[in-house]
């Protein structure tokens, strides 16, 4: 005899459409008792972060910061914040793309948040981190050299904030090679900036308001790019779902 | 990366037709396992209701490593064991529909199931699992919680009781 015997036990269509019923109320039921908090969303999202960007940016400020403190010359630390401005932004980039190099799309798509939620959650991440480590290499900076804030503000947060706009712009671009793209950008911005004050003439004929206007110009562009391409997120790094 | 991962992470993204999916899918084998440990058609539809409802509850921190059906397995071992202890006759009505000149298969599956019933549950767990589920023996040690030699020992002592109960010769 066959020992094991097939034994089939039919299945009513009734008690299937019960159980796919209650499963959905139970799945529905089960998220709203599992639901987390904002503050929990950002810690978990922090954990997958890759923390030695932070350091290196951290140490790169540091590094500017001692060199002011060296220099003498006026010419020396524009050049020197014009660099390093463009250099501090974009040394997230592979954090930010690091989604789209894994094809991690795939998965981000198909778990409980959106892709929306993962990348707001994530720049506000690096927003603060950076605004953290920028207060105080500010603060650093008014400290050790007779640098005045305004000249911080205009030498390094000015380019530092074209730079998040390229980099935004590529990255919400859809394009493959937007990393690639954004380094290129960023490197012809940083040389038109260092031409730009490095030249005496052009450098002085713009006046403190000027300069004021130019710096709320790029942060309200900064902020245009992010909310916008947070609201288009999803039609360009949504990627193909592989199940249809 | 299997089929499962995907059809979970799309439940866990709130797709209504993928959790019809996955309850279609595993709904059939859930039932036969809950038949054989119930013994009630209605009470084994309930069980497996259950089943699907206790893992839907928690499908957003289930984390998918091995196969999903053991996972279920696991839910509806504990359920049956906790929430249907009291083993019941099967009553000949309850058995699946067959054409007459069946009726030889049909006495023998009433045979099996009345042995079955007489075997002592820790035995008949494992022998529903390997025989009428054709789970493997490592797997059935996961599911329960239990050692592999010990669910080998337990294969090995319900072939010698359902051959005996079934009088039949020692079973292969």
């Amino acid at each position: 005899m066959k020992y094991r015997i097939p034994v089939e036990i039919s299945a009513g269509e009734d008690a299937i459409q019960k159980t796919i019923a209650a499963s959905k109320a139970a799945f529905v039921a089960g998220e709203a008792v599992q639901s987390i908090s904002s503050a929990e969303f950002l810690y978990q999202q922090s954990r997958y972060i890759r923390k030695c960007w932070w350091m290196v940016q951290a140490l790169l400020l540091l590094g500017v910061c001692l060199m002011l403190h060296a220099l003498e010359s006026d010419y020396l630390v524009r050049r020197t914040l014009g660099i390093a401005a463009p250099l501090f932004a974009t040394l997230i980039l592979p954090e930010f793309w690091k989604n789209r190099n894994c094809d991690a799309m795939e998965v981000e798509k198909t778990t409980l948040f959106s892709i929306r939620q993962i990348y707001a959650a994530r720049l506000t991440l690096f927003a603060g981190m950076d605004l953290l480590l920028l207060t105080a290499f500010f603060l650093g900076a008014s400290l050790l050299t007779q640098i005045t804030v305004f000249e911080l503000m205009t030498q390094f947060l000015l380019p530092f904030n074209v730079t998040c706009c390229i980099c935004f712009r590529c990255l919400y671009g859809g394009r493959n090679s937007s990393e690639a793209l954004s380094i290129l950008l960023c490197a012809i911005w940083t040389g038109l900036w260092v031409l730009v004050v490095l030249h005496e003439t052009i450098y002085d004929a713009i006046s403190v308001p000027m300069w004021m206007a130019f710096l709320a110009t790029s942060a309200a562009y900064l902020g245009y790019t992010v909310r916008r391409g947070q609201q288009n997120i999803i039609t360009f790094l949504e990627a193909k779902p592989s199940w249809n | 990366m299997d089929s499962d991962f995907l059809l979970i992470c799309r439940m866990k993204n709130g797709d209504d037709a993928a959790i019809e999916a996955f309850v279609r899918k595993y709904y059939p084998v859930l039932l036969r396992y809950c038949h054989f440990r119930i013994k009630n058609q209605a009470d084994a539809e309930d069980a497996v209701q259950e089943v699907f409802v206790r893992f839907f509850s928690t499908l957003s921190v289930y984390q998918h490593y091995g196969k999903v059906q053991n996972y279920l397995y696991v839910i509806a071992a504990n359920l049956c064991r906790d929430s249907y202890r009291k083993p019941g006759e099967l009553p000949e009505e309850e058995l699946p529909e067959s054409p007459v000149e069946e009726m030889e298969p049909v006495n023998l599956r009433l045979d099996v199931r009345e042995a079955l019933a007489k075997l002592p549950p820790e035995l008949r767990e494992v022998t529903i699992l390997f025989f009428f589920q054709e789970v493997k023996q490592k797997e059935i040690a996961k599911i329960l919680g239990i050692g592999l030699p010990l669910v080998k020992y337990r294969i090995k002592r319900a072939k010698e009781l359902l051959a005996v109960y079934l009088g039949m010769e020692e079973m292969p």
